[in-house]
């Protein structure tokens, strides 16, 4: 972190939804920067360099899946896209850009300063992955220097496919990751397809350290975007 | 006025004299022709008759063949029903001696005709002579004289082996017999061989002196005559008895086929299968192609979309068709008007004016002309024509009912959206207006009450608005289906996270085997499907009752159930509830607009799939829903090693 109170730049049109916001966001600790066209949001990417940027995917002069795109080229500053149900595809666009999260209208604000803390986090470390080799939510224990998961302190046994897909949604921790990542990076470029293997990997890995695979609690499903693993 | 006419060139001169009087009369005209039954038409004289019908119908008549045996009868009984006040026939142009032998067709007319006038008009001096006519059903053929022949020698040869037992009169007795035997078989010619032929054998076996022609008394030659009267006249008689029973099973028969497509026609659902029913029963009676041709939206006839073409139409055919559409008279091949077509096309009538064309492309298009041919087929067009008519007004009141049932359901939508939007409005209007406006009166606790309150009232108008939006898109066919094999566990998890709170008055079992297949569907649709039906569940029933959901393999599908034990749904509404707008009767409104169901439904149906309710055995509600297995299931992922992680 840059300072002490990040600084927050939020794009969006709606006078409403900058209301709400700026009073959320400064009533916890963020400095906020508002814009209300895609231009003047660059002009103070460039210009302000924000610690995070909150987009809003329906600007009125440019197509925020763009903005992320061409944001992209020369800045990694991290962008949670703002969006309203029910566009599944424009989140996954939006991410496949170079998105880092997202939040859907409505949202509350206990979720909208959970996805900015994993935002700040992950972008205070160096690169994805170079994360601390322990990583623990409830009784989940991920012990990545001794390939070793436990949940309330007993050991679970894994398969190699199983240990990498939750090991790479733990590098990730706390973001949405999309399908398509994920059936890259654990079955290799060729298996981008074949959705059902991580279907089936995730309720595997599911029964085995969720208290109820009915209802899980750190294996979380983002419904046509992707999964998401929560780490608080 | 009625112009009677007959095939035979003095028609058109009839025809032309009556155009000239009806004028003159300024009254309508009927042209009109009695064919007589089991009497085959020469070709040459079958085309002047169709030029003078043809004729007749351009010059503004009305034309009717009838069929019958004594054509004057036909003619004035015709005429009584149709309040016809005169008459015009013909001169014969046949000798006199044909009507003291067979009766004259004019005398009967006149005598018969009472009040009308009848007019009698020269035909043409040089008339050609009609063509000679088969009386008989078809030319014997040799054999039958053969046969007639034999019939008699079998005759003979009975009596000569019975003739002591026989009196003589027994003898002519069975002659007779054979003489009838032979007329119900065969036609005139060997009737009357047989007759004669029966006489002589007669005379020359039986009758004294026997084996000569010579007669002993002069008593048997009136025997003789009137044998000879009695067998000529049995056979004359039999052979009409049998015309008129060949008439009456050609008469059957159409009568039969018309009776079939009219049947047919009643059983038949809309515009397209009627046009197949009628078109099929007018190909195997006409031995036709045929194509229904209706007006589209700019009067134009035109192949009626969704109906197979059955003849090729080109430029000339539709010009033809459109032809007869306009004036309502035949066109075609074989008629004198717009020539060029290769098919006859007939104005289909119906009650309102005209509904469309038929046309029939025949191998032989002059014999539909045919008179006899041409009215029934006149009969089955407008057979047709009242079907096709009733299956337009069908359509009709159906597409206004479906516009009433529309009007009605926006009516209802508005008034449960500005119900259902403002009740969650007012509650937050009134919330958040008393914490701006009296902060300092309201405790702590009063005021997180009425914060809660705001959030949730506005949780609740999101849901409503979504499950709009969802209907919307379910309504519109917009509805995207990308389905996925997963298993069922993962949108039945993200339902029950995504309800979270709204679920701790009830507790959800979730009991799926675990050997349940992976299903094709699209994750965020059958989650809305998993929502809809827990709120459902939460909605209608009282808390603490528990929520099942199951899951179960079936042949080429998966089951899957959500079963209360609540109240249950009232009896014979358990269709009704998928309906939109649906609330159960007798229940306190709750919240929703009564399209949760509905949206399910829609979901289901656009997986292949089928979603139904019924009363749970124990009490309660359950409901089913099945999903396709369709298409192959995918293949399994790599099998691995079950090696634990972190032995090593």
């Amino acid at each position: 972190m840059t300072t002490l109170r990040p600084l927050v730049l939020l794009i969006e049109d709606e006078p409403q939804m900058r209301r709400f916001l700026r009073t959320a966001l400064e009533s916890h600790e963020y400095k906020l920067v508002e814009a209300v066209t895609a231009r003047e949001g660059l002009a103070h990417v460039a210009g302000r360099n924000p610690d995070v940027i909150l987009l809003d995917l329906g600007l009125p002069d440019m197509d925020g899946v763009d903005l992320t795109r061409q944001l992209r080229e020369w800045s990694r500053t991290p962008v949670i896209v703002i969006s309203a149900r029910g566009r599944e595809h424009d989140k996954i666009a939006a991410l496949d850009a170079g998105a880092d999260d997202y939040l859907t209208k409505p949202f509350a604000v206990g979720e909208l300063l959970a996805r900015l803390r994993v935002a700040l986090r992950h972008a205070s470390a160096a690169a994805p992955g170079e994360t601390a080799p322990v990583f623990t939510v409830g009784d989940l224990v991920v012990d990545r220097a001794k390939r070793q998961v436990t949940v309330g302190g007993r050991e679970v046994h894994l398969t190699p496919t199983e240990y990498k897909l939750l090991v790479t949604l733990v590098q990730y921790a706390g973001r949405v990751v999309l399908q398509r990542q994920l059936l890259r990076e654990v079955w290799g470029i060729n298996a981008i397809q074949h959705t059902h293997y991580l279907r089936v990997y995730m309720a595997q890995l599911r029964h085995k350290i969720e208290p109820d695979p009915a209802r899980p609690r750190w294996l979380l499903t983002e419904p046509g975007v992707g999964y998401r693993l929560k780490d608080e | 006025m009625l112009v009677c006419i007959g095939p035979n060139p003095a028609g058109s001169r009839l025809v032309r004299a009556g155009k000239r009087m009806a004028v003159s009369l300024k009254c309508d005209w009927i042209v009109l022709f009695v064919e007589p039954p089991a009497q085959r038409i020469a070709p040459a004289d079958r085309d002047m008759l169709v030029q003078n019908l043809q004729l007749a119908q351009d010059l503004g008549a009305q034309t009717v063949t009838l069929s019958g045996r004594v054509v004057a009868d036909e003619v004035l009984a015709y005429a009584r029903a149709h309040n016809v006040t005169r008459i015009i026939a013909g001169k014969p142009t046949h000798p006199r001696w044909r009507d003291k032998l067979f009766g004259s067709f004019l005398d009967r007319l006149i005598r018969g005709s009472g009040d009308v006038d009848v007019h009698v008009i020269t035909g043409d001096e040089d008339a050609r002579r009609a063509a000679p006519r088969h009386t008989a059903g078809h030319p014997a053929a040799l054999g039958e004289y053969v046969l007639a022949a034999l019939a008699v020698a079998l005759c003979t040869l009975v009596n000569f082996g019975a003739f002591r037992y026989l009196s003589l009169t027994d003898v002519a007795m069975v002659y007779l017999l054979g003489v009838g035997l032979v007329a119900a078989r065969y036609s005139r010619g060997p009737s009357v061989l047989a007759s004669f032929l029966s006489i002589a054998l007669f005379d020359v076996f039986f009758v004294p002196p026997r084996f000569t022609f010579a007669v002993s008394d002069v008593r048997y030659l009136l025997t003789f005559a009137v044998m000879l009267g009695t067998a000529l006249a049995i056979s004359t008689l039999t052979l009409r008895i049998r015309e008129q029973a060949v008439t009456a099973r050609d008469r059957e028969r159409r009568t039969a086929t018309l009776y079939a497509m009219s049947r047919e026609l009643a059983g038949a659902r809309g515009l397209t299968e009627i046009m197949r029913v009628a078109a099929l029963h007018l190909r195997d009676t006409f031995g036709a192609a045929v194509q229904f041709l209706l007006p589209d939206a700019d009067g134009r006839v035109v192949i009626p979309a969704g109906s197979p073409q059955a003849f090729p139409l080109d430029e000339t055919e539709r010009g033809v068709a459109e032809w007869v559409f306009e004036h309502a008279r035949p066109g075609g091949a074989g008629t004198a008007h717009p020539a060029g077509a290769r098919a006859v096309y007939l104005p289909v009538p119906a009650s309102g004016g005209l509904i469309g064309v038929v046309g029939l492309k025949a191998s032989d298009p002059a014999r539909l002309q045919e008179p006899l041919w041409r009215r029934q087929l006149e009969t089955f067009a407008a057979q047709a024509g009242v079907a096709l008519e009733r299956a337009i007004l069908a359509e009709r009141a159906q597409h206004e009912q479906v516009e009433i049932e529309a009007e009605r359901l926006r009516t209802s939508l508005l008034s449960s959206l500005s119900h259902d939007l403002r009740t969650p409005l007012g509650a937050i209007t009134g919330a958040a207006s008393s914490l701006l406006e009296s902060p300092g009166s309201l405790t702590e606790e009063g005021r997180r009450d009425l914060l809660a309150m705001v959030l949730e009232e506005a949780q609740r108008m999101n849901t409503l608005i979504g499950n709009l939006l969802d209907m919307i898109r379910v309504e519109s066919g917009a509805l995207q289906v990308g389905k996925e094999w997963l298993p069922l566990e993962e949108p039945v998890g993200v339902a029950l996270i995504r309800l979270g709170d709204r679920l701790k008055d009830h507790p959800v079992t979730v009991s799926l085997p675990p050997d349940l297949p992976l299903v094709p569907v699209d994750d965020v649709l059958l989650e809305q499907v998993f929502m809809n039906l827990l709120e459902n569940a939460v909605k209608y029933t009282p808390p603490a009752t528990p929520v099942d959901i199951t899951a179960r393999a079936v042949p080429d599908a998966v089951l899957v159930t959500v079963a209360d034990r609540g109240p249950g749904i009232p009896a014979g509404e358990e269709g009704r509830v998928f309906e939109k707008f649906y609330r159960p009767t007798g229940v306190a409104a709750t919240s929703g607009i009564g399209l949760g169901l509905a949206i399910c439904r829609g979901i289901v149906t656009a997986h292949g799939g089928r979603i139904w309710a019924e009363h749970r055995p124990g009490g309660g509600a359950a409901f089913h829903f099945t999903l396709p297995l369709s298409g192959p299931p995918p293949e399994a992922p790599p099998a691995e090693p079950e090696t634990a992680v972190g032995m090593q």
